[in-house]
């Protein structure tokens, strides 16, 4: 295919949802309305997904070379280049997945969400975050993340709730505060010119002073790790994505995070001429705190769409961690490429398998009527298609083979542990560290999925709503199995996808796609090799139970229960699940326990009624946003001394400020 | 690495796997200065199992039925990719990784088992359960990555295939502190003492019997089957990496030592089970931390030591 087709295709990717936001505009509330407008958004991503995919395989075998068009009637030029297409793949599938869902799911909503408002504001974000990885300069660029962010305050609020409008409220705070970050990093890299580009900014960056550079990367960080949920800028995040329509969830959280991951990585890689250590261990740190707060947080939540946040906040520290590596080894002079071939299969990985999540997460509250996993349970027999589509999601999720997460994650730790063959010793002792905390993130990245599943899915259902739920259309159920599907064949294909994705970190693309296995300095693994040995244990499982073992019919019992009926009171529910993780992390959790004993008469205090109170708090807004935000009103009292009432002192103070402001610009 | 003889080598290991039950059994009757049953007695509990009618919970769903495949599988898998009877040379396909997180599948469907059922029992071992299984994984991956860093290979064919050339007692002294962070994750992997103790029903005890509580027949035979294997194969493995501190492992390419060594380490590990299980006592599982943090500064020693001399 021409680069033109291709070309054409992406921009009908682009141009699609904008058209379909014009219908949507007219239409009206009606069902038939949001079926149009969310068909419009599938096709167009779908032909933008193939564009990008194709355009992304030409341009990694160097058969197409990178691309600037300028669009007709601007002076905006385009830059069509490996990464910005990798990342077009990954958008166009969200939203492929997401709106196919949106088709059956937003009419059990009718009542809700007013869909003119809603699908206006879903066609800016997905216009929005596709901009944002096309865009070639400072000025476009922080447009479009602008329309793409102010475009995801709306979906937050969708709803109008009060909860919706706080959470919206937290979100528009914090992603301004991220864009005032951006805007001032990107303002030091192009001397004051907005307009500049992106090669201006490497021009301008080999040479600025090193002060002011170390200055535009922290702020830059701040900027794209406030969009990316990494702490301390994380707190809006498990508040927003929740509150979001699902189907908007799974974009918000699949999708509109990995712009972050993005953009960081365009100015990282393009911009700056080099990454100190010091600045890629700080990556490190803030990556691996974030994922283990965030996965520690996820652990013990009992909110189904609040805990998918939180796991969110895990992948993008685990995307940022590998990045960080991937810097402190380049800058060490050590393999670096390993790390940002893991990171990229991450953000794939994670935009598949939270997509697949989210949207099944919506199928479920939709029905269940809750977001509470402790009024959940025993789905898996009336949706089995749903749950076992879950399963393999669990799997993804939780970074366990053959699904593929787990390619992404054994690049990065195999890397870590080929490096330390090279390294000095400090440095092997870090990776070693790094290694063991990334372990531990993913062992508990397994309990909180192992949890998540069986309080939606397993044993009895906890409620009236859960226990009759009616069947699935197909239009919710098919979005969830596909995301499932393609995380399998993420796994399967993790070789090719890996080579492809080594081409893009400027590795030959040759050298590595010649093995059938992953292979680094001391490690290798075959992904195909490991779904047939799973395929040949499973059956070997399966004939043992048909041949060798008795196949009289089994006999249907009750659980056994110390004798008693057994009812849904007896199980465990998430909460229970998750106590020895909220004691045993009790100091970080913030968690208390109490028993609480009221007499009832005040003669007996034998008779008395017992109840326990627990919680848990986010060490974050204790320690860090209380204490920040009390100190900004105590300063805000006291310049409020200030407002005397008495205009010739206002006058005065006019004067001042002009003044010195001459001063200083002179 | 070759399908054949990973085939052979899961072969062996599936067979034994009922011995050892059997043996740590006889010998912790001993201690107790009981006869005990014969070693063989878990064979024929297996074929009476295996013969034995089969109830399952109408309080279930299609998950509790499939774990027991998933459970069995994920236990062969083990016994094919863990090296017990020969080394393939360092280019198998066994990186500590996949082991770390095909051990990880089979609790994770152990879990599932459990909260399948309804019960209060079965939640709880469940939770017990994962919430182990999640803690050990930073030693278990620590302690594997060290022995990697000493044997240029984190497959564990080459890390065994290494150490059978140069035994690691005189170069790496400090190694044996990660052995001792292996043998800690082994016992929490395989429910062991003080982790869990496997011959108790009582419920506040109880973890990964508390599963299980609800299978039967066939099914249970394949989950005591499945434990059984991961035991034999871990801790044949673990002797492997102890016994080559001196190069007497006697684990090579050649299946006719090897096969003869194969009994005498089966039996050497399940004695030293069956002597902690004898004479420590079971931890509260609250004070687990402990036990892990144990186990991870055991791995972190290990690691600095070994990377510093």
């Amino acid at each position: 295919m021409s680069a033109e087709t291709l070309f054409t295709c992406i921009l009908i990717g682009l141009i699609g949802p904008l058209f379909a936001g014009v219908i949507a505009l007219f239409a009206g509330r009606k069902t038939a309305a949001n079926t149009i407008v969310q068909s419009i958004f599938a096709a167009s991503s779908a032909i933008g997904f193939l564009g990008a995919a194709w355009t992304f395989l030409l341009i990694v075998r160097g058969l197409l070379p990178v691309f600037f068009v300028t669009i007709p009637w601007t002076s905006i030029s385009v830059a069509i280049d490996g990464w910005s297409t990798a990342f077009l793949v990954l958008i166009n599938l969200g939203v492929l997945l997401a709106s196919i869902f949106a088709i059956g799911y937003l009419p059990k909503y009718a009542k809700t969400y007013s869909f003119p408002s809603l699908n206006v504001a879903s066609a800016l974000f997905i216009v929005g975050m596709q901009a944002t990885v096309l865009a070639s300069s400072v000025f476009v660029f922080l447009f479009v993340w602008e329309i793409m962010s102010i475009a995801a305050y709306f979906l937050v609020v969708a709803d109008r709730e009060d909860a919706s409008l706080k959470a919206g409220f937290i979100y528009f705070v914090m992603t301004h505060l991220g864009v005032a970050c951006l805007l001032a990093g990107f303002l030091i890299l192009a001397k004051g010119d907005a307009a500049a580009t992106f090669a201006v900014l490497r021009a301008n960056a080999a040479t600025l002073p090193s002060g002011s550079l170390a200055l535009a990367f922290f702020l830059l960080f701040a900027g794209f790790g406030s969009k990316a949920g990494l702490v301390p800028l994380h707190q809006w995040l498990p508040y927003a994505h929740p509150q979001a329509p699902s189907h908007s969830s799974a974009l918000m959280s699949g999708v509109m995070l990995k712009i972050a991951v993005y953009g960081f990585l365009r100015v990282t890689l393009s911009v700056f001429p080099a990454i100190p250590v010091v600045w890629a261990v700080v990556v490190v740190a803030i990556g691996l705190l974030s994922a283990f707060f965030g996965v520690l947080s996820a652990a013990v939540e009992t909110d189904l769409k609040r805990l998918l946040a939180w796991s969110s906040i895990e992948n993008l520290g685990l995307i940022f961690a590998m990045i960080g590596m991937g810097f402190a080894f380049r800058a060490l002079g050590l393999p670096d490429s390993p790390f940002f071939i893991a990171a990229l299969l991450h953000a794939l990985n994670h935009t598949i398998f939270k997509s697949g999540l989210f949207l099944a997460a919506g199928a479920v509250i939709s029905e269940t009527h809750t977001r509470d996993l402790d009024e959940m349970g025993g789905l898996a027999n009336a949706w089995p298609g749903l749950s076992v589509a879950c399963l393999a999601l669990v799997f993804a999720a939780a970074a366990l083979p053959p699904l593929g997460t787990f390619y992404g994650e054994w690049v990065f730790m195999q890397g870590l542990a080929s490096n330390m063959l090279v390294a000095s010793k400090s440095v092997a002792f870090l990776s070693g560290i790094v290694l063991s905390v990334t372990a531990l993130v993913g062992g508990l990245a397994i309990f909180t999925f192992a949890k998540t599943f069986s309080a939606i899915f397993l044993s009895k259902p906890r409620t009236e709503h859960a226990a009759h739920v009616k069947p699935l259309s197909r239009l919710l159920v098919w979005p969830v199995v596909c995301a499932a599907l393609a995380s399998a064949a993420v796994g399967l294909f993790a070789v090719p996808i890996a080579s492809h994705v080594a081409a893009l970190i400027g590795r030959p693309f040759s050298a590595v796609s010649a093995t059938a296995s992953l292979s680094l300095s001391g490690g290798f693994i075959l992904p195909v090799g490991v779904f047939a040995l799973f395929l040949f244990v499973i059956a070997v499982a399966v004939l043992f139970r048909r041949f060798f073992t008795n196949a009289r019919p089994i006999r249907v019992t009750d659980t056994w229960d110390c004798g008693q009926p057994i009812t849904a009171r007896m199980e465990y529910t998430a909460t229970g699940f998750a106590a020895p993780i909220r004691f045993f992390f009790r100091a970080i959790l913030l968690s208390r326990k109490a028993l609480i004993t009221e007499p009832v008469s005040p003669e007996n205090p034998w008779i008395a009624r017992r109840r326990l109170e627990w919680s848990t708090q986010s060490l974050w807004e204790e320690w860090v946003y209380k204490p920040v935000a009390s100190a900004v009103l105590a300063i805000a009292t006291f310049i409020k001394r200030l407002q005397s009432g008495v205009i010739q002192f206002y006058i005065l103070l006019i004067l001042v400020t002009l003044v010195l402001v001459l001063v200083f610009a002179v | 690495m070759n399908p054949f003889l990973s085939l052979i080598q899961a072969t062996f290991v599936v067979a034994l796997a009922p011995l050892t039950i059997g043996i740590i059994r006889t010998c912790k009757a001993r201690f107790q200065n009981r006869r005990g049953a014969s070693i063989f007695q878990p064979y024929w509990a297996f074929l009476s199992l295996c013969k034995k009618e089969m109830t399952v919970t109408k309080q279930s769903s299609w998950v509790f039925r499939a774990v027991p495949f998933a459970v069995l599988a994920s236990a062969l898998a083990t016994a094919a990719l863990v090296p017990t009877v020969m080394v393939q040379g360092p280019d198998g396909g066994n990186s500590i990784f996949l082991i770390a997180a095909i051990l990880a599948i089979g609790s994770l469907f152990l879990v599932l088992g459990g909260m399948d059922v309804a019960s209060a029992f079965g939640g709880m071992g469940a939770s017990r359960e994962m919430t182990l299984a999640a803690l050990v994984e930073p030693s278990a991956i620590l302690a594997f990555t060290t022995l990697g860093l000493v044997a240029r290979s984190w497959n564990l064919d080459g890390i065994l295939a290494e150490f059978n050339v140069h035994p690691w007692a005189a170069a790496h002294p400090f190694l044996v502190f990660t052995l001792l962070a292996l043998g800690f994750v082994i016992l929490a992997e395989n429910a062991r003492y003080p982790v869990d103790n496997p011959a108790t029903h009582l419920e506040l005890t109880m973890v990964h019997e508390a599963m299980i509580l609800e299978y039967s027949g066939p099914y249970l035979a394949m989950l005591e089957l499945a434990s059984a294997i991961k035991l034999t194969a871990l801790s044949v493995f673990f002797m492997n990496v102890a016994l080559s501190s001196a190069g007497l492992s006697f684990i090579s390419a050649t299946l006719g030592v090897s096969l003869v060594a194969l009994p005498i380490k089966l039996l050497a590990g399940a004695v030293i089970v069956a002597f902690i299980e004898s004479v420590f006592v079971k931890m509260r599982f609250y004070r687990m931390q402990e036990y892990m943090a144990i186990a991870y500064f055991l791995g972190i020693a290990g690691f600095i030591l070994t990377l510093v001399f």
